[in-house]
């Protein structure tokens, strides 16, 4: 047997055990997405029929399905941003100095190892509106209290200030990883070059220097703010009056308790869609700082 | 130290130590709650350490409300499982796609980087018809099968791999090893750093996940951690506080006490995969 | 022990012929350095020998059988690599055991559970008392338990060494062994790797692209260029008898010279009119074939401008009025020239090499056209 030819037999033979693990647990479900979303099928059913575009046509008309995206959209507004900033400012604190280093870095990483669902019901106690912390404390310094998950207009945005807690230490790590990759010669001659405050070498030096990664935090930001779901079923369950029903919790709905699979599967293309094209504009990202390089 | 440098050196403790009470304050409360008796819970008045311990109390209440153990040794044996089954499928994959020469290679790395963008949460729909047909729904294989392969992991193996210098993998050669054996004896040792922040990585995940174990499985002996605080707390319709904090403080224990104990290799391994 | 016999080798990439028909016949017990400039396809022509490179056309034949087919682990040849390759999660006695582990050892054997078995006990006994007798051999006894990233460099090649050793291969295939380590270290080297090749009697086939290590340590030296054998000979006569003109450029340092000449009637050289000259050939010496003289009856000319002294020897570099830098060694205890000094350059006409315009030597005796 020639080399070219064993090569040949071990590389499939190794990749064998892979490839048929994909077949079944990847390929097949991902294409039985698409053929599903163009049929009627429902969990149990024992034969199906394809209706084209019904079930898209039926989200367009479906009112749920417009704040269930919206409500995934604001959800990442205010999360990429929060977490992303909260995660810098944290990198670029715990940096500047020498002292205590790795107690913040240990703390504000704690809430990205902690289960989100324990965590969650943590904080719903915490948001509990007659004893809980944050009322309490509201009280005691005069502000007005509220029923922060039952609030339609609020209870989003609060889901949101538990996404950027949970998220943020996760965006510092990889911003002090960026940072400890800039030289530090850079900013002596800065220094030299007479720039002596901070945020003019931060401007100078770090925040193009970190730009990169900000792209790269950015979208991974997105796409993990995308699949928010465990807050939501924990604690809203989309609700009140679908003030928090968000993209996965709708597949989750619709494809797990009323076993719709088919409209189940037209959302979930969109939602792929969703993730597919935030991802794909890191190629774009990566593309231009290759050109400019 | 200079005025001005202790100056800045307090501006910037106050900020941190502002933002770490931030990520701390629930589990300061989940703690300082999980040993409170009940009055006091329910009581306006903030106190961190209660008048009166409620410890036993509550974390006895925890363990027979609910088979808390149960539930934890769950979690132990489905993350294991997956980790191990995964190290089994993806190292000898991640090898073949970095170093070995064969028909199909370049689709087959094309195809891992495509799935790469999928979201887990995206097949959900179909796993659970396919698992439901084959009768594996709520099952220890509902939660463990469909996570054996991890795109992720090959692919974050292969780029491990790839650093790997041919000439190591063509003296084992010289010195008799089969290719498989090359993968177990020469590259698993090579790979130990990558594979730790692989298995930081994947343990976290599948220990955390909410998800998936939610759709798979119904009976409450495969119930993992999450699943099982979820239960718990739905069971006590939410208003036994301080047994549910305890719940809570058991399942998050494990997994924040091996996070304390090994930090640093805990954050490079996720750094280590998140910059893949 | 071992002769290997190239027959016809070639290799494409695609496009590009790495090899191109290689025919080479390496004697039992023969030390031959494949020498030549980086990707030359001396590497490459190694690797198909030893059996990880499958090569596209002709064979290989070790002692007369041809071994085309037969996998590397079973060829009987050890390889020593640039990077020495060694397993960084094993010590050193461990590395070195590995080849006699993996042939004498059945699959039970070598698994956790198999260490416990009498006929795994016994055999890695007999392993261990191997490892011991190379390791005692190449002086790395005290290494034994130390892992390579704990070794220096020198003390790495060695355990690569051993390792190659322990199997008493039929041949030993070496590729830049010694390009990792400092200069000093290499010089040494090449005196314990001849010694070595000189005690066990095998087969040695040395790829390095530094000519030095080819000439002091070989019985014969392949030179090649571009994927091509240009010549194949013992390093006096490579040195001395170049038959081509880009294998006596590559070896020999510092450099041999070369100039444009005129081959005119009777075979005389001419260094004047070459450019324009139909019968133009390359003339070339070696700088110690050559000394400074007066401008008078000189046949080159020029002006000094450069002297590296090595305190063995001085090298002058003449800037010829032709606008060519030659290179001429002196003796430092003789008369010491000077920078700017205008001199004469008189060479050995025993010494002088003549290769034509399409490199291949053109034998003769030569003489030297008298300055006009």
């Amino acid at each position: 047997m020639s080399l070219s030819a064993s090569q040949n037999r071990a590389g499939l033979a190794l990749i064998a055990p892979a490839s048929i693990l994909a077949i079944i647990f990847l390929i097949a479900p991902l294409s039985s997405i698409l053929v599903l979303a163009f049929t009627d099928y429902q969990l149990g059913d024992r034969s199906l029929r394809f209706i084209g575009f019904e079930n898209f046509q039926a989200l367009i008309d479906d009112p749920v399905f417009w704040k269930s995206l919206s409500n995934t959209l604001i959800y990442s507004a205010v999360v990429v941003p929060g977490s992303m900033l909260l995660g810098l400012v944290s990198a670029l604190l715990i940096d500047a100095g020498t002292s205590l280093r790795s107690f913040y870095r240990t703390a504000f990483f704690m809430p990205v190892m902690a289960s989100l669902l324990a965590m969650a019901i943590v904080w719903e106690f915490m948001l509990h509106p007659s004893f809980g912390i944050v009322n309490t404390t509201a009280k005691a310094l005069g502000f007005a209290s509220h029923n922060w998950l039952k609030d339609g207009d609020i209870a989003l945005y609060v889901l949101a200030v538990i996404g950027i807690w949970q998220s943020f230490g996760f965006n510092m790590v990889l911003f002090m990883a960026g940072l400890s990759a800039i030289p530090r010669d850079l900013y002596d001659a800065a220094e030299l070059d007479g720039t002596p405050h901070a945020w003019e070498r931060f401007r100078l030096i770090t925040w193009p220097l970190l730009a990169p990664v900000a792209v790269f935090v950015a979208i991974t930001s997105a796409i993990r703010s995308f699949q928010v779901f465990d807050t939501v079923h924990a604690l809203t369950q989309g609700g009140p009056n679908k003030a928090t029903e968000v993209l996965l919790y709708t597949i989750y709905a619709e494809g797990f308790e009323f076993f719709r699979s088919s409209h189940a599967a037209a959302i979930t293309i969109v939602f792929i869609l969703l993730v597919v094209s935030v991802s794909l504009l890191r190629f774009v990202s990566l593309k231009k700082n290759g050109e400019g390089a | 130290m200079t005025a001005r440098s202790f100056v800045s050196s307090a501006l910037r403790h106050t900020a941190l130590l502002l933002i770490a009470a931030f990520a701390l304050l629930p589990f300061a409360v989940m703690v300082s709650t999980s040993i409170k008796p009940a009055d006091e819970i329910f009581s306006e008045t903030l106190r961190w350490w209660p008048q009166k311990l409620a410890v036993i109390e509550n974390y006895t209440e925890a363990f027979s409300a609910a088979p808390l153990m149960l539930y934890l040794m769950n979690g132990v044996v489905v993350t294991a499982a997956i980790f191990f089954l995964q190290v089994l499928v993806t190292l000898p994959a991640a090898y073949a796609l970095a170093k070995l020469h064969f028909f199909g290679r370049r689709l087959a790395f094309g195809f891992v980087l495509f799935c790469l963008l999928i979201p887990y949460q995206a097949i959900a729909v179909p796993l659970f018809i396919l698992l439901y047909y084959v009768g594996l729904l709520d099952s220890y294989s509902a939660l463990v099968l469909p996570f054996t392969i991890s795109v992720f992991g090959i692919f974050l193996m292969r780029q491990f791999f790839m650093g790997v210098p041919d000439d190591l993998v063509d003296a084992a050669r010289m010195d008799g090893m089969s290719e498989l054996s090359i993968v177990w004896r020469v590259m698993l040792p090579a790979a130990i750093p990558a594979l730790t922040a692989f298995g930081v990585f994947s343990i976290v995940t599948h220990w955390n996940d909410y998800f998936w174990p939610l759709v798979a499985v119904s009976s409450d002996k495969y119930f993992t951690p999450p699943l099982g605080v979820m239960a718990f707390r739905n069971a006590e319709a939410g208003n036994d506080f301080g047994p549910l904090m305890a719940a809570a403080t058991i399942i998050v224990a494990p997994l924040l006490c091996l996070f304390l104990l090994a930090q640093r290799r805990f954050i490079e391994g996720i750094a280590f995969t998140g910059i893949k | 022990m071992a002769s290997v016999n190239i027959r016809s080798v070639v290799k494409t990439f695609g496009e590009t012929h790495v090899l191109k028909r290689i025919d080479l016949d390496i004697r039992d017990g023969e030390f031959i350095s494949l020498v030549g400039p980086s990707g030359c396809g001396k590497s490459t022509l190694l690797r198909i020998i030893s059996g990880l490179e499958q090569q596209s056309g002709g064979s290989i034949l070790l002692d007369g059988a041809t071994v085309d087919r037969i996998r590397p682990r079973d060829r009987d040849l050890a390889m020593v690599f640039q990077s020495y390759a060694l397993y960084p999660h094993l010590t050193v006695a461990e590395n070195i055991a590995v080849p006699l582990v993996m042939r004498r050892l059945n699959t039970t054997e070598r698994s956790l559970l198999g260490t416990l078995l009498p006929s795994a006990k016994a055999k890695r006994k007999e392993i261990a008392g191997e490892v011991g007798r190379v390791c005692d051999a190449l002086s790395i006894s005290m290494l034994k338990d130390r892992k390579p990233a704990s070794l220096s460099g020198g003390q790495r090649q060695r355990v690569a060494l051993a390792r190659a050793m322990v199997r008493k291969p039929s041949a030993f295939l070496m590729d830049e062994p010694l390009s990792n380590l400092d200069a000093k270290m290499r010089v040494q080297a090449r005196g314990e790797i001849a010694a070595l090749h000189r005690q066990l009697g095998s087969t040695f086939i040395y790829v390095t692209h530094d000519q030095a290590e080819a000439m002091t340590m070989s019985d014969r030296i392949a030179v090649m260029m571009g994927g091509e054998i240009l010549q194949v000979d013992t390093p006096d006569q490579i040195y001395q008898m170049p038959l081509d003109l880009r294998v006596a450029e590559f070896i020999g340092s510092p450099k041999i010279n070369v100039l444009q000449a005129a081959l005119t009637e009777g075979d005389v050289l001419s260094f004047t009119f070459a450019d324009t000259a139909n019968n133009r050939v390359q003339a070339a010496f070696r700088p110690e074939a050559a000394r400074l003289a007066g401008i008078a009856n000189a046949p080159l000319a020029g002006v000094i401008h450069h002297i590296e002294n090595l305190g063995a020897d001085l090298f002058v570099q003449v800037m010829t009025a032709g606008g060519n830098l030659v290179v001429v060694r002196c003796d430092p205890g003789g008369i010491r020239p000077a920078i700017g000094d205008k001199v004469g350059i008189v060479m050995d006409e025993a010494r002088l090499h003549v290769f034509g315009t399409d490199n291949r030597r053109i034998e003769g005796s030569y003489r030297l056209e008298a300055p006009l």
